[in-house]
């Protein structure tokens, strides 16, 4: 019992201790990103480029493939249901809705975590091994501006684009199945979608997608940074980064689905 | 400070997380010499080095470097002392995802006002001193360990420092390219009065480079001799240096 | 190693960004930037259910939505702005804005007016605009681009407006004079039934009510006069009267209906005067009618008594009636 006790104290301890040196990088990434806007020219567009390459164009198949499935999932569950009262059009209300606000940005920043968290985390965990961490350190650059920026950067233009192909996916995947299941026809299913989902909603998935941007980002480098300087610890690192962000970001969801409900 | 010490260490303690690994260190870094701070396994001899270059904080002590005291400095004042030194790593910590001349580049463009041309032109000149102009454009993965120190110094003398800091230059190279090493900072010493700080246990190295030592012990936790190294082989009082000094050719 | 992404990753903005100015145009920026015809109106019923963004129909078309609600300054109506797509109503732009408000008016005068109506079972309703000519308003509240549709009673407010109308009437009704009247139409009653002349008359007419019908049981085996049916038709009518009397009372008293009721009781109370006046009279009249109806017995038994067939049956009545 006591053991317990002193378990889930520390454990708590720690994750307090986490979500402290959380906030404390995202405000120093936020001065960081700060600066940087101030100068652009000091900005590295070179690798915020090769990191919009990375995390945007090369995810936007599986991207396109899993919110595709997505609607096409949601659809064949709604379908089954709406059946039931003969209101099957309002499918197309549901899928859009629920596409647009909610499961197109968090999808999207589901797979981003798995694919550019990790390789942040990799990557500067890699860096940290090398010593290149501390060579920008002894450069006189800060690793946190000269690491941490272009990724922001390239995440804070990705996701929202991201998040809109994943939106056009969704509801093409409810679509093909209200087309071709229920047979409703095409003009009808974009009427009711546009009828259904306003600008806030679209705006409100587009702020969520931003959020998980800057969350994925900084847990990924933050998990980078806190990597032992070994090959374990860069392995460690990744898997904290997917977890803890995964993690960080259903709660930020969930946050941001509470806020926008008040509004 | 005299005008010819560059670095002047006092009263230094460090560690970290509470666990003293050196204290009581004092000693003198002149200009234009090679300094070799030498010592067994786990003596904190690459701890040391990254105090002085401002990496880890020293838990009590002094650290100058020119006329600021690294020990004491803020982050933004560190950066600018970081700026008179170059450090070549173990691993030589160059940039994977950049090109040897992009790696170099980079200096330049964040701390010069140097135009396109110019950069090319200094990457040239660094690139031909170590030897290496015609890799420019390779990425560090494309090119061995050896050329990878090289590139390292290069980059280390990107912006003409008075001081570099080498962390165990010869490790992972073999005794040729190791040698070869030791010859190109001989040369950049005399062609650029360069102040050298060297962490290494290559006894090789260190008589042929080394104009003073000080030698780190891991039981006392602190310095025991500093010294002449070849005068310390001889003539050392302390018997365990003596002993380290003449295991010449045997790796540590 | 980065030049080779330029493309791609320009591609991928470029779709990206198209496709967000896709979405927000096609989620409301179309629309919204779409030229609108401004209408309000102003209701004095609950709009309970309506929404800004709820649907503004005519005759069941959608034409727009409802852009703002708010409580207005005078009488605290409540006024419903809405914004109309012109596309959805045959605009004409090249008419001026007091042209149109000269059409608007004329429509209005035609029963043009806005009434709420439920949109399926969800409680959410919607702007219904159409023609009620029975519905016709004078007010004018249109400003230069903002024109004023009068609005309508809605099919639930009129329901409750007759609901309440009725339980209106129902709690104006006067019991307390209806009881008083009653009270005084039963006393006259009572008066004309307890008058000892009245209480004479009934008795006797009860017993020759009674009279009557045990020899007319006797009478009727022989009878080929006609005037002695005629007699019985006579009282059988008075004693109708009588029920019909009561039964009218019954109905006036049970009837709610309800307007100038007073006045109806009144005008029963006369009713049931008159009409026992008129019962003494026929009363008087039977009487009449029966000494009469008795006389012509009497000369019925008296040929009777000749009669040879039935000498001692008639002996016997023409006792009794001697009696």
């Amino acid at each position: 019992m006591r053991k317990i006790a002193i378990k889930v104290g520390s454990n708590t301890f720690y994750a307090i201790n986490k979500a402290k040196s959380m906030i404390v990088f995202i405000g120093e990434t936020y001065v960081a990103l700060c600066k940087a806007l101030m100068n652009p020219q000091k900005i590295r567009w070179r690798e915020t480029l090769f990191y919009m390459n990375m995390c945007g164009f090369e995810a936007l198949p599986i991207i396109l493939l899993i919110c595709f499935l997505m609607g096409l999932i949601l659809g064949i569950q709604a379908a089954f249901i709406l059946s039931q009262w003969g209101t099957e059009v309002f499918m197309a209300d549901m899928i859009g809705l629920v596409i647009i606000k909610e499961l197109g940005p968090l999808m999207v920043a589901i797979i981003a975590t798995g694919r550019c968290g990790s390789a942040f985390a990799a990557e500067i965990g890699t860096m940290k091994v090398n010593e290149e961490v501390n060579a920008l350190t002894t450069m006189g650059l800060e690793p946190s501006r000269f690491l941490v920026i272009p990724k922001l950067i390239a995440m804070l233009i990705t996701m929202p684009l991201l998040s809109a192909f994943g939106n056009l996916a969704g509801i093409v995947g409810g679509f093909s199945v209200g087309f071709f299941q229920l047979d409703i026809p095409a003009v009808t299913y974009y009427q009711r979608t546009v009828n259904a989902v306003t600008v806030m909603d679209f705006s409100e998935g587009m702020i969520k997608a931003l959020c998980f941007a800057l969350l994925i980002t900084v847990i990924g480098c933050m998990s980078g940074f806190d990597a032992k300087d070994d090959a374990q610890g860069v392995g460690s690192s990744t898997t904290s980064a997917v977890v803890n962000g995964i993690f960080v970001i259903i709660v930020c969801d969930t946050i941001l689905a509470l806020l926008f409900n008040l509004l | 400070m005299n005008e010819n010490t560059l670095i002047e260490v006092r009263d230094l303690q460090i560690g970290y997380s509470g666990r003293v690994v050196q204290e009581n260190l004092n000693f003198d870094v002149k200009r234009g010499e090679i300094f070799v701070i030498l010592g067994g396994s786990g003596c904190g001899k690459s701890t040391l080095l990254k105090h002085l270059i401002g990496l880890y904080q020293p838990m009590s002590g002094d650290i100058l470097i020119g006329e600021k005291n690294m020990a004491k400095a803020k982050v933004a004042d560190k950066r600018e002392i970081m700026q008179k030194f170059g450090v070549l790593y173990q691993s030589a910590a160059l940039f994977g995802s950049m090109t040897l001349a992009e790696n170099i580049s980079l200096i330049l463009e964040e701390f010069t006002d140097l135009s396109k041309e110019e950069r090319e032109k200094v990457i040239d000149e660094k690139l031909s001193l170590v030897d290496l102009k015609e890799f420019r454009d390779f990425m560090p993965s494309e090119i061995s360990g050896g050329m990878k120190k090289r590139a390292g110094l290069a980059r280390a003398m990107a912006l003409d420092p008075p001081i570099l800091f080498f962390d165990e230059p010869s490790a992972g190279l073999d005794p040729i390219s190791s040698a070869q090493l030791d010859k190109l900072m001989l040369e950049l010493r005399d062609k650029l009065n360069t102040t050298m700080v060297v962490v290494t246990h290559e006894l090789d190295s260190i008589f042929t480079i080394a104009d003073r030592v000080i030698v780190l012990d891991a039981k006392e936790k602190t310095m025991v001799e500093q010294g002449d190294p070849k005068d310390l082989r001889e003539n050392s009082d302390n018997e365990w240096v003596r002993e380290f000094l003449n295991r010449s050719g045997e790796k540590h | 190693m980065y030049e080779e992404n330029r493309f791609k990753v320009g591609l991928f903005v470029i779709l990206g960004v198209t496709l967000i100015i896709g979405f927000v145009f096609f989620l409301g920026l179309k629309t919204a930037l779409e030229p609108k015809l401004y209408f309000h109106t102003k209701f004095n019923e609950s709009v309970q259910g309506l929404e800004v963004g709820s649907p503004v129909k005519f005759k069941g078309v959608t034409i727009g939505n409802v852009s703002k609600i708010m409580i207005g300054k005078e009488n605290k109506r409540i006024r419903v702005d809405m914004e109309i797509n012109p596309k959805t109503i045959d605009y004409d732009p090249s008419l001026s804005k007091e042209d149109h408000k000269n059409m608007i008016t004329e429509e209005i005068s035609k029963g043009l007016c806005c009434q709420l109506q439920m949109s399926g079972i969800t409680g959410m309703k919607y702007v219904e605009i159409d023609y009620f000519p029975d519905q016709l308003h004078t007010d004018q509240f249109s400003t230069y681009d903002d024109y004023y549709i009068p609005p309508g009673t809605s099919v639930f407010q009129s329901t409750v407006d007759s609901i309440s109308v009725a339980l209106d009437k129902i709690s104006k009704i006067d019991f307390d004079g209806i009881g008083k009247d009653l009270q005084e139409t039963v006393k006259s009653v009572n008066k004309i039934t307890s008058s000892e002349q009245i209480k004479e008359i009934l008795k006797s007419l009860a017993e020759t009510a009674e009279e009557i019908k045990f020899i007319t049981k006797k009478v009727r085996k022989f009878t080929d006069s006609d005037q002695l049916p005629n007699a019985f038709e006579q009282v059988d009518k008075t004693l109708e009267a009588i029920s019909e009397l009561s039964n009218e009372i019954k109905t006036q008293v049970k009837s709610a209906d309800i307007k100038g009721v007073s006045t109806e009781i009144k005008a029963t109370l006369k009713e049931v005067k008159t009409a026992g006046k008129d019962t003494t009279a026929s009363i008087d009249k039977s009487l009449k009618e029966l000494d009469k109806a008795l006389y012509e017995v009497r000369e019925l038994a008296k040929s009777l008594e000749n009669d040879p067939s039935s000498i001692i049956q008639g002996s016997q009545q023409k006792d009794r009636f001697a009696n």
